[in-house]
């Protein structure tokens, strides 16, 4: 048994946890669901031993649970199997498994039968048909997993965490892994499952604890409550964030996409956007919305389908630089690996995309440039001291501004933002949102990414609802509710 | 570069660095402060410093050159081999930058391509093109040139050697092509973040192809002030140029990783490493150890910010750690 007592955590500016108490069970399937930001990850970061540093405890069978490491986590019974698998590819099956603890015989030689033969007795109880002599890096990644849950077996371990397992699984790879919690359990391990598809979590566990806004909301058993009351109970928030009002007009047809498809990733996406809409894009991580954008950028490239801007079919765009020329801009949900140079200065970020547009004969034309950069400055109320001042020394959603700046001097007529208001805080968030209010009343169209329910529902015109890497569903602005699009987004409305 | 920049300082740092090691060697040596020992030093670092200026501008955009030294080389032997043969020397000069030129489109294909890394490919073009250098010479020295190009190398203008004129000549270009155009521009947002820079709409591929054959050509000129002041073309030329050219513009505050550097910094990094030498030299002290101080400059330099990073940690840990124990 597992018992959370008054757990809290936060980090400068966030409270991420917030006082959570809960009870999981021996030797159960215990689901932890909840929004983007619940505090799911952080609290199974705390268990696993990866934040030491919080409020609360921790108790496992009564015992106070004290560990400094992952490592030490793991002597204690505990181990993580983490959405991004950590095996490694190059080494056989029985090599992972025994990674870091492999028997040694003779004078110190790695003593491989005896490696192999434990490893092969643990894939038979977990029946599974792969060797543990093949190459990790040939199996598929669903295979890869079972190679940590064997991992995890080898090491005797009684508490397993999932975190979003079958993010990259296929529906026949899912029953496998389904048929292998099973065996887990019966064998009596305790499973704390991490998921934010209700289809699964209805179908695997026993019981099921919400948390929202780093807060516990309930634990109950399966038995006791339904998919519509966990979906409420995740969003279960009024939006009583501020949001400027919306006062644009719908205009023309700015963008049509027809059938898009990149494989693997999404497929057959079609929409539109108008002057003077913001057309949201709602969808859980994974549903293939940051790859649609970048694909309409040409920061990858579509397979097949259409593009038309201002009904003119566009070729599809195999490098920023055509959409950017054809009017079409997209603005990264991260902003210091894909939107800004971190060593240069304000200046120079802002004017990078049309450097060459403002340059003479090669040179620079720096008095327009100074226009250009100050009156940025200005209009988005950036904070700086200089113009010069290097933009890794700026706040998150001073550095937002930055980007925002460059996509403004591109002249485009349609703007993607992904998560736009990742990391920065309430304040500058409104100011982005009027930014945005602002560019749409200018007849421009905004395609609106974010994995935050409220500010999606409280900006957008029109919502589309991605899932798997389709469109699912679309939604008016009054058509539209917490409970429904979630219930859309997690599949809790098929089941 | 602004007053107050953290640029600006570590310029000014080099240039104290400069004034304290001929302050030094002044004492030293009685010869040292001569106008011919100056000479004489300015007159040696101009084919180095033109390297340098090659290099930096590719570690500003991310990349590496290892194969500077080596296109020094074969540029001279171009133009030596062709004027034995007969062309007229006008055209011997301009083959010889071609060659360059072409050495450094070939850095970038392999790199732009097949995405291979710069340190590699470099390495690979330095070692194949010298085996052809050592293959045409074998041991020999070319010293077939026209009079009057070797004459420019006793060249002297205002008091200063014209081969330094030169250097000086290519950096002020160097430095108004990265800081004022937008090329310039393009090279330090690819250096500092390259999938930004893609983003922003900016062609990296062509900057990389730029970056190179720009290198290419500048170590093709460096090859032939090089057969001008030793008036030959020699197989071991620029054999320990990556080396010194390494150190001397990590030393002027290039970043290795690509995004920040200056042309001055560099060529003050080349400035205080030819002074060491002199000194070494005008001490009577063994060459040998010329080489260990480099080394040994290089990693100081290299670590200097890893280490200061690593001690500033370590405080903030230790206060975080103290705030949380008050709390």
């Amino acid at each position: 048994m597992i018992r959370i007592d008054h757990v809290s955590k936060s980090f400068p500016g966030v409270v991420a946890l917030d006082d959570i108490s809960f009870q999981i069970d021996s030797e159960t399937v215990h689901g932890l669901v909840g929004e983007n930001g619940a505090g799911k990850s952080t609290l199974i970061k705390i268990i696993s031993g990866i934040y030491t540093d919080y409020e609360g405890d921790i108790f496992i069978d009564d015992q106070r649970l004290q560990i400094n490491s992952v490592h030490e986590a793991q002597k204690k019974g505990i181990a993580t199997i983490f959405q991004e698998l950590t095996v490694v590819r190059e080494l056989t099956v029985a090599e992972n498994i025994f990674l870091g603890r492999e028997p040694v015989g003779f004078a110190g030689a790695l003593d491989r039968a005896e490696m192999e033969r434990k490893s092969q007795q643990v894939l038979n109880e977990l029946n599974v048909s792969f060797s543990p002599r093949d190459k990790v890096g040939d199996l598929s990644v669903a295979n890869q997993q079972i190679v940590e849950i064997s991992k995890a077996l080898v090491l005797n371990t009684q508490i397993l965490i999932m975190d979003e397992p079958t993010s990259s699984l296929t529906e026949k790879e899912v029953q496998n892994l389904f048929s292998v919690i099973h065996t887990l359990k019966s064998k009596g391990i305790t499973i704390l499952y991490v998921s934010h598809k209700l289809e699964e979590i209805f179908k695997i566990c026993d019981a099921i604890t919400v948390l929202r806004d780093g807060k516990h909301i309930q634990t109950s058993l399966k038995s006791a409550t339904t998919p519509p009351d966990v979906i409420r109970m995740m969003v279960g928030r009024s939006l009583n964030m501020l949001f400027p009002p919306r006062t644009a007009q719908k205009g023309d047809l700015l963008l049509s996409v027809k059938d898009l498809t990149r494989v693997g990733e999404f497929k057959d996406i079609s929409f539109e956007v108008h002057a003077g809409e913001i057309v949201g894009f709602a969808g859980l991580i994974g549903s293939g919305r940051t790859e649609l954008a970048k694909a309409l950028f040409g920061a990858t490239c579509p397979d097949n389908g259409e593009i038309k801007i201002c009904n003119q079919k566009m070729k599809l765009f195999c490098h920023p630089r055509e959409a950017i020329s054809q009017g079409l801009v997209y603005l990264s949900e991260d902003r210091k690996q894909e939107g800004l140079i971190l060593l240069l200065s304000v200046r120079e970020n802002i004017t990078l995309p049309i450097v060459k547009k403002i340059s003479k004969n090669l040179f620079v034309k720096r008095k327009e440039e100074q226009n250009i950069v100050d009156s940025l400055i200005e209009k988005l109320k950036i904070k700086v001291y200089s113009r010069d001042q290097v933009v890794e020394t700026l706040s998150g959603g001073n550095q937002q501004k930055v980007v925002i700046s460059k996509l403004l001097l591109t002249n485009a007529k349609v703007f993607i933002f992904d998560e736009p208001t990742r990391g920065i805080d309430v304040g500058a968030k409104y100011e982005i949102y009027k930014i945005m209010n602002d560019l749409t009343a200018d007849g421009k169209g905004i395609v609106f990414i974010s994995s935050e329910l409220p500010e999606i529902l409280g900006i957008s015109d029109r919502i589309y609802c991605m899932r798997e890497g389709s469109i699912v569903k679309e939604y008016t602005r009054e058509e539209a509710n917490p409970e429904n699009v979630m219930s859309v987004l997690t599949g809790g409305s098929s089941i | 570069m602004k007053p107050g920049s953290e640029q600006f300082r570590s310029i000014l740092i080099l240039i104290l660095v400069n004034v304290g090691i001929i302050l030094v060697l002044s004492f030293l040596s009685p010869t040292f402060l001569t106008y011919e020992n100056l000479l004489s030093v300015l007159k040696r670092m101009s084919e180095l410093g033109m390297l340098a200026i090659a290099e930096t501008i590719v570690f500003i955009s991310g990349g590496f050159d290892l194969s500077i030294g080596t296109i020094m080389a074969i540029s001279g032997l171009i133009a030596g081999q062709m004027y034995i043969l007969g062309l007229p020397f006008f055209l011997c000069i301009l083959l010889a930058l071609l060659g360059g030129m072409a050495a450094g489109l070939m850095n970038a294909l392999f790199i732009v391509k097949l995405r291979l890394q710069p340190f590699i490919v470099t390495l690979a073009t330095m070692s194949i093109l010298r085996s052809i250098v050592y293959g045409v010479l074998r041991g020999k020295t070319l010293s077939h040139f026209p009079e009057s190009y070797l004459a420019s190398g006793d060249l002297t203008i205002l008091g200063l050697p014209f081969l330094f004129i030169v250097l000086v000549i290519f950096a002020l270009l160097a430095t108004l092509f990265l800081q004022r155009t937008y090329v310039g521009r393009q090279i330090y947002a690819v250096g500092g973040n390259e999938r930004s820079a893609y983003l922003s709409g900016i062609s990296v591929n062509r900057i990389k192809y730029t970056v190179y054959i720009l290198s290419g050509f500048i170590c093709a000129c460096a090859g032939l002030l090089f057969s001008i002041r030793i008036r030959a073309v020699i197989p071991d030329a620029g054999l320990n140029s990556p080396l010194e050219v390494v150190t001397a513009v990590v030393i002027g505050g290039t970043a290795i990783t690509g995004g920040k550097g200056t042309i001055a910094g560099s060529l003050l990094g080349v400035l205080a490493l030819f002074l060491l030498t002199n000194g070494f030299s005008l001490l009577n002290l063994n060459p040998f150890w010329q080489l260990v101080v480099l080394g040994l400059l290089l990693i100081y330099v290299v670590g200097r910010e890893g280490i200061s990073k690593a001690l500033v940690g370590k405080r903030l840990k230790k206060k975080t750690h103290q705030s949380a124990a008050i709390k």
